[in-house]
């Protein structure tokens, strides 16, 4: 299919291919997948043997699996299944909008339903039922409104559209986006136990603490996705999220792309400030006009460009960061079927401990200073019991994301130790005694994931807020000046979860370019 | 009686002074409202920029400024750092101090200045009316501008360790430029403190010792502009119309305004109004300023009766004070700003004091007791690096403002979107505070 050259001391050249994308997780098989339909001769690289990036099935006892990476979807891009087809190649939901059931310190729970509209419109209580109602109408229009901005694509023009908001929307938009979680819902809502679980939805897997600036757009981001058209609502697809990522590839596939796993990029060609291929680790050349990255940026451009083809300003941009709290994934085997009442009527459901208040903040401090918090925010799933598919009788799966942790390069045995404990004191709050039924667990931290991947650490931390990441994906989509290349890695991604909208706004930014330059041509 | 005004101005300081002086001399009816009671507590010195001084024509009341001499940090072990205006004399006092960091120090203020996003931030957080959309045009400009924002959103810690290798300096930039604030270096946004510390505004300027004082000047020169002044309590605002604002006093009057500025956190808050959305207002801390009278004159710290002093060990107790104020907790080791006043007493303050304390039993209020164990810690800060200071304290005035009334923290949020009060203006905490509100009427008035 591809020329394949043999000059005397150049190694092995190939050419005839019009573009190369490396990194084959999720953002990287969307770039790809695009690329692929439109007719480009699409190669993807990925250096690692498996297909998917953090995301994939990892064996937790024999027989039974977990998904590594995320749990839940809810922030997927609604453009990258309908381009890509991604119905078509097996994504379905096992639960399309899943109710939420958060428990509390006192031991108080609420229930709401996944349709949050829904749930607002049927809130039990005279005083925070309409509060509830406005606060959704007004979220949800916001969030909808910043869409275009959370894509982050150079082609984006969420400027315009900003300007041309009303005037009380463009009001709205700034405290937004400025103001603390906890300022906004305490604008919106009466104390009590809704404000206490939104406070934690603001500030799960997020940076910034919900009593910081900025923090309240991590809900807005949250709520701007759209599940199955359902806005702000949560689901877990036919086989956990690692279905998204097997979906992705055939949609690839079906594309002509062509993968290779185990295929390392050393450096990126550029000649002439224009990416020309890519050098691989194993010494040969493809050589194509296109090269989409989906690895972190300091990899991409300080490792395979090099920091003197690379302007000053974007360095800095790229490798400024240092960041300080991550998330853990705790995932269980448990023996038997859960007992208590409590649990079994919470297990089709998304269970979230969340602190009061004042916990939450001393947690965001301690994981900052760099102590494990004794309050964590839990989101926990029960994938058998939500995909039947799967279930098992006598064994039971609970995945768990717990937040905040301090981020560590490299934890040791006590601070994993630690670590765990904590994470299983939070769920004993909400599933008692669910120590005494595991039967196999796994803790998977920043670091697991990253060794897994081959990625540094940080590219698993907490994003940070918001602003900050639509800021930095504005300057990393810049792929540093250099023609040619785009940029989908982990700095282009803005929100927790996966999204696959950087993949997507990469492909068309290369589309677009080199449709134009076609043109001039 | 309902009287008319273009722009109304709640506050008694210099920015709400000049704001109000310089709208009503561009033709605008101006009102200021100010409190019945007043205590004279604030600082001598304030920012005064050149181009407030020469719309107002401040030469022509008799007054005279000069420059604070510069910026001092007392570390511990006798150890200080010292900054000065002009970029050269501080690079000869870092080198004087043996700070390697002298030979970027230029470096590293230009790249300050250049956080122009920064601004754009502050600017959006001040929503001004016509401004309401600024805050979406933080994205706008190109890749430099975007780098910009993303760090003026980031952590001030993050920023300086950036740039610079020295602690002391890293311990006494953070402690000046987040110090009105009363933030946290490693708190998001607390990076924009930097870019408006290092603003060519926001180098303070004092009245001259002989000379009338600054705030009374500026008081004149608001009534020789036809600036109507209301010295009586704010009881309420309310909208009226799609345009209009009322503002409620005590004895039944009311003023209909087309805006209301707040030219800082405190007169918002001593009001009653939630202050601004912007990072630098510091949320859920409340500001002390004390006046202590000495015994007996003692020799000034560093002998330099003319600089702003600040008294920390690290740059990192600035994050655990502002995080005890966020617990409601008076923190241990209190950062404390403070600076000698003409007659020779000793003006203190600082930003990191809780809104509200909590005790087992929740949320309460300031006491006279708190009030106390606040002015004795202050005392005690200074004494740590000034001897024999404790002994010669004759007489203290204390004020807490921002203090939270209710049983619980008050909640600090923008210009109340939801019922349509944009054009309701609060500033936060700024190192260039009357620049910015005369920026800022500028706008509003132009706006119209």
């Amino acid at each position: 299919m591809s020329d394949v050259e043999n000059k005397p001391g150049a190694g092995r050249i190939e050419g005839g291919i019009d573009a190369i994308v490396i990194g084959a997780d999720a953002e990287g098989l969307t770039a790809a997948a695009y690329l692929g339909r439109a007719g480009y001769n699409t190669i993807l690289l990925e250096a690692g043997v498996d297909i998917g990036g953090a995301v994939c099935a990892r064996e937790l006892s024999p027989g039974q699996t977990y998904v590594d990476g995320e749990h839940l979807i809810s922030i997927l891009d609604p453009a990258v299944i309908a381009d890509l087809d991604l119905y078509r190649h097996g994504v379905s939901y096992a639960a399309r909008c899943l109710d939420t059931a958060y428990f509390f310190e006192d031991g108080e729970t609420l229930q709401l339903g996944g349709d949050l509209q829904m749930a607002a419109a049927a809130f039990d209580d005279e005083e925070t039922g309409p509060a509830f109602q406005k606060f959704i109408t007004d979220v949800f229009e916001a969030a909808a409104f910043c869409r275009p901005g959370f894509e982050a694509g150079p082609a984006s023009d969420i400027e315009k559209a900003m300007r041309a908001a009303p005037r009380a929307l463009a009001a709205r938009l700034n405290f937004f986006s400025l103001a603390p979680a906890q300022e906004v819902l305490d604008a919106y809502l009466p104390d009590g136990a809704l404000k206490t679980a939104l406070l934690c939805e603001a500030g799960f897997r997020s940076a910034a603490a919900p009593h910081e600036p900025f923090s309240f757009m991590t809900l807005v981001r949250r709520w701007a996705g759209e599940i199955a058209g359902l806005q702000g609502a949560c689901a877990y697809p036919q086989g956990g999220a690692i279905a998204v990522v097997t979906a992705l590839r055939r949609a690839a596939q079906a594309a002509k792309v062509d993968i290779r796993a185990a295929t390392g990029v050393a450096s990126i060609l550029i000649e002439q400030d224009h990416a020309a291929g890519v050098v691989l680790e194993g010494g040969g050349q493809i050589r194509a006009p296109i090269v989409v990255a989906a690895g972190a940026a300091r990899r991409v451009f300080m490792e395979m460009i090099g920091a003197a083809t690379i302007d000053i300003e974007f360095q800095r941009a790229i490798t400024a960061a240092r960041p300080q709290l991550a998330s853990g994934h705790l995932h269980l085997a448990l023996k038997g079927v859960a007992r208590d009442e409590k649990t079994r009527g919470h297990m089709n459901r998304r269970l979230v401990y969340a602190p009061p208040r004042e916990a939450l903040r001393r947690a965001f401090a301690d994981a900052r200073a760099g102590r494990v918090p004794s309050d964590l925010m839990i989101e926990a799933v029960f994938p058998d019991a939500l995909d039947e598919e799967t279930g098992g009788e006598k064994m039971q799966l609970l995945s768990a994301i717990a937040h905040p942790l301090p981020f560590d390069e490299a934890p040791d045995a006590a601070r994993r130790d630690e670590i765990e404990k904590t994470i299983l004191a939070n769920i004993e709050k909400f599933a008692p005694d669910i120590e005494d039924r595991i039967k196999a667990r796994a803790l998977r931290l920043a670091s697991d994931i990253a060794t897994s991947t081959g990625a540094p650490a940080q590219d698993y931390a907490a994003p940070p807020s918001i602003i900050e990441q639509v800021a930095l994906a504005r300057v990393a989509s810049s792929a540093g000046y250099v023609g040619g290349l785009y940029f989908c890695g982990r700095e282009a991604r803005i929100g927790a979860g996966l999204s696959c909208a950087a993949g997507r706004m990469a492909a068309k930014a290369a589309l677009f370019e080199a449709k134009r330059g076609g043109r001039a041509a | 009686m309902t009287a008319t005004f273009d722009l109304t101005v709640i506050g008694a300081d210099e920015a709400s002074f000049s704001a109000a002086a310089v709208a009503a001399r561009t033709g605008a009816s101006v009102a200021i409202i100010r409190p019945r009671k007043r205590k004279n507590m604030a600082a001598t010195y304030c920012d005064m920029p050149n181009f407030v001084w020469r719309r107002l024509d401040l030469h022509e009341y008799g007054l005279s400024l000069e420059r604070i001499s510069a910026r001092v940090t007392l570390g511990p072990d006798g150890a200080t750092v010292t900054t000065h205006e002009g970029v050269r004399e501080t690079q000869a006092a870092l080198a004087q101090e043996g700070k390697a960091d002298h030979l970027l120090w230029a470096d590293f203020v230009d790249e300050m200045k250049a956080l122009e996003a920064g601004r754009k931030l502050r600017d959006a957080a001040t929503a001004a009316p016509k401004n309401g959309v600024a805050g979406f045009s933080l994205f706008s400009g190109g890749v430099r501008d975007c780098a910009a924002l993303g760090q003026a959103t980031g952590s001030c810690a993050a920023a300086l360790d950036d740039y610079l290798g020295d602690d002391a300096l890293k311990t006494h930039i953070a402690a000046h430029a987040l110090g009105p604030s009363g933030l946290g270096g490693g708190e998001p946004g607390s990076a924009l403190a930097l870019s408006e510390f290092f603003d060519e505004h926001a180098w303070r300027v004092r009245p001259d010792e002989d000379g009338p004082s600054l705030l009374s000047t500026l008081e004149t020169a608001c009534k020789d502009s036809g600036v109507e002044f209301f010295t009586k309590d704010l009881t309420e605002i309310a909208r009226e119309g799609a345009r209009h604002v009322v503002v409620s006093l005590a004895d039944g009057e009311t003023i209909k305004t087309r805006y209301v500025l707040f030219a800082s956190p405190g007169a918002a808050l001593k009001a009653g109004m939630r202050a601004s959305a912007c990072p630098l207002a510091g949320h859920g801390a409340a500001t002390a300023v004390m006046r202590i009278a000495l015994k007996r004159p003692m020799p000034p710290a560093a002998q330099d009766d003319k600089a702003v002093f600040q008294v920390l060990d690290g740059a990192g107790d600035l994050q655990i004070a502002r995080e005890a104020a966020l617990d409601g907790r008076l923190p241990d080791n209190l950062p404390v700003e403070f600076e000698y006043a003409a007659n020779g007493d000793i003006i203190v303050r600082t930003a990191y004091c809780p809104a509200a304390f909590r005790d087992d039993e929740g949320w309460r209020e300031w006491t006279g007791q708190d009030r106390q164990a606040a002015a004795r810690r202050m005392i005690d800060q200074l004494a740590r690096r000034i001897p024999e200071f404790s002994a010669n304290v004759r007489k203290t005035k204390i004020e807490v403002i921002g203090a939270a009334s209710p049983d619980r923290p008050p909640i600090f949020t923008g210009p109340d979107f939801a019922a349509g009060m944009e054009n309701v203006i609060i500033q936060p905490n700024r190192h260039n505070a009357v620049a910015a509100a005369v920026r800022l009427v500028d706008r509003m008035l132009a706006g119209e």
